[in-house]
């Protein structure tokens, strides 16, 4: 069976690579970016499954990569999880209205993750 | 400037009141005494003298009026550039010194945070491929026990299986915890741009209390907000951690 692809957006570097380590110990690709504008550029040149990205990030917020992936045809299906500190109502409903699949609060547990993220992906 | 302003008009008032008290008593000697042409002529250069210092001390007052306008103007728009203002115009040395000084402690802490972090996150990829080595190792040689029917080197291995079953449920635990690196970095980001603001708040306070006590330059002998910094800087004056990163520290032996 073909593996999955998840693009993994973080500025944080410990963080990208607890994901990694997570998802790649349940048996998904992952490719990583450092913030928006890196992940826009590796999802034009890659075709993934699912985005997990991070919102504040220097140089292209989450928010802002959501809306530009949702623009792309490849892109208007395909779930997109938000993996985030931020936990206000008004973020909540900000990514909501800009296309977000499900929102995840940092710090997030291993099992908790992959569930999501099966639901999502199944 | 404004005070040399100040100086002028107040001299030019004193001058005026001065020269009209010379026409007085000049007017009253030409009424009285002998109203010679001569009189006449001094009383009216006199009066063309007081109208003239009169109009001086009203420029000058206009002047003061205007300087008084435009540090309003500048504390408003410092009021609204909010943490920009500390970097731009740091009228008040003692207040942007003392911010910068914590601003520098905060950037020593995410330093030591991120190297931590970063030391942790090594360790925990490497105890994570030994592991995987380790359970690898279990299952091949369970196999070559099984083969040769050796049933308690089998029931050890099992034993050593379900040890490295635990060891991977730890590894996901700590993936948890491993994430206070970027909680804390943010943090400490967020308490930086909050100390921008205070900065930007003590400034313009700082203004208001030289504008209200009329004094109209940075006296710093005079100034409450220096004097409290100043107080605060001496008593924290040694740093309790000097480490940049999270290198071994140095050892002396005595």
């Amino acid at each position: 069976m073909e593996k999955k692809t998840i693009l993994a957006v973080d500025d944080s570097a410990s963080i990208r690579q607890m994901v990694a380590f997570t998802l790649r110990g349940a048996g998904y690709e992952v490719i990583e970016a450092v913030d928006g504008q890196d992940a826009l550029d590796k999802a034009n040149h890659h075709q993934v499954n699912l985005v997990l990205t991070d919102i504040n990030m220097p140089r292209m917020d989450g928010l802002k990569l959501l809306e530009l992936l949702r623009k792309l045809t490849s892109y208007q299906s395909i779930p997109i999880l938000m993996l985030t500190t931020e936990s206000g109502g008004d973020m909540k409903a900000k990514g909501k209205a800009a296309g977000a699949t499900g929102w995840l609060v940092k710090p997030f547990h291993p099992k908790s993750l992959l569930d999501v993220i099966g639901k999502v992906m199944h | 400037m404004i005070i040399f302003d100040k100086k002028k008009k107040r001299m030019s008032l004193a001058l005026a009141g001065g020269v009209l008290v010379f026409t007085g008593f000049q007017f009253y000697r030409f009424l009285t005494v002998d109203g010679s042409i001569l009189q006449a002529m001094s009383i009216m250069i006199s009066i063309a003298l007081i109208v003239m210092l009169l109009k001086l001390s009203k420029t000058v007052y206009k002047s003061e009026i205007s300087t008084c306008r435009q540090r309003d103007e500048m504390n408003e728009n410092a009021f609204y550039e909010g943490s920009a203002l500390v970097s731009k115009i740091p009228r008040n040395n003692e207040i942007a010194e003392y911010l910068a000084n914590i601003k520098d402690e905060l950037g020593q802490a995410e330093q030591l945070v991120n190297d931590a972090v970063t030391n942790l996150v090594v360790n925990f990829g490497y105890i994570r491929e030994l592991t995987n080595s380790q359970r690898d190792i279990v299952l091949t040689v369970e196999k070559m026990a099984m083969s040769d029917d050796n049933a308690e080197v089998v029931k050890l291995l099992r034993r050593q299986m379900m040890m490295a079953k635990k060891i991977e449920q730890e590894l996901a635990t700590t993936v948890t915890s491993m994430q206070f690196g970027d909680l804390v970095v943010q943090l400490l980001k967020h308490t930086e741009s909050q100390i921008n603001t205070l900065g930007s708040v003590l400034q313009r306070i700082d203004q208001q209390n030289i504008q209200e006590r009329n004094i109209c330059q940075a006296d710093d002998e005079c100034n409450e907000i220096s004097y409290a910094t100043i107080k605060m800087k001496k008593i924290n004056q040694t740093r309790p951690v000097l480490q940049q990163g999270l290198q071994s520290g140095e050892v002396d032996l005595f």
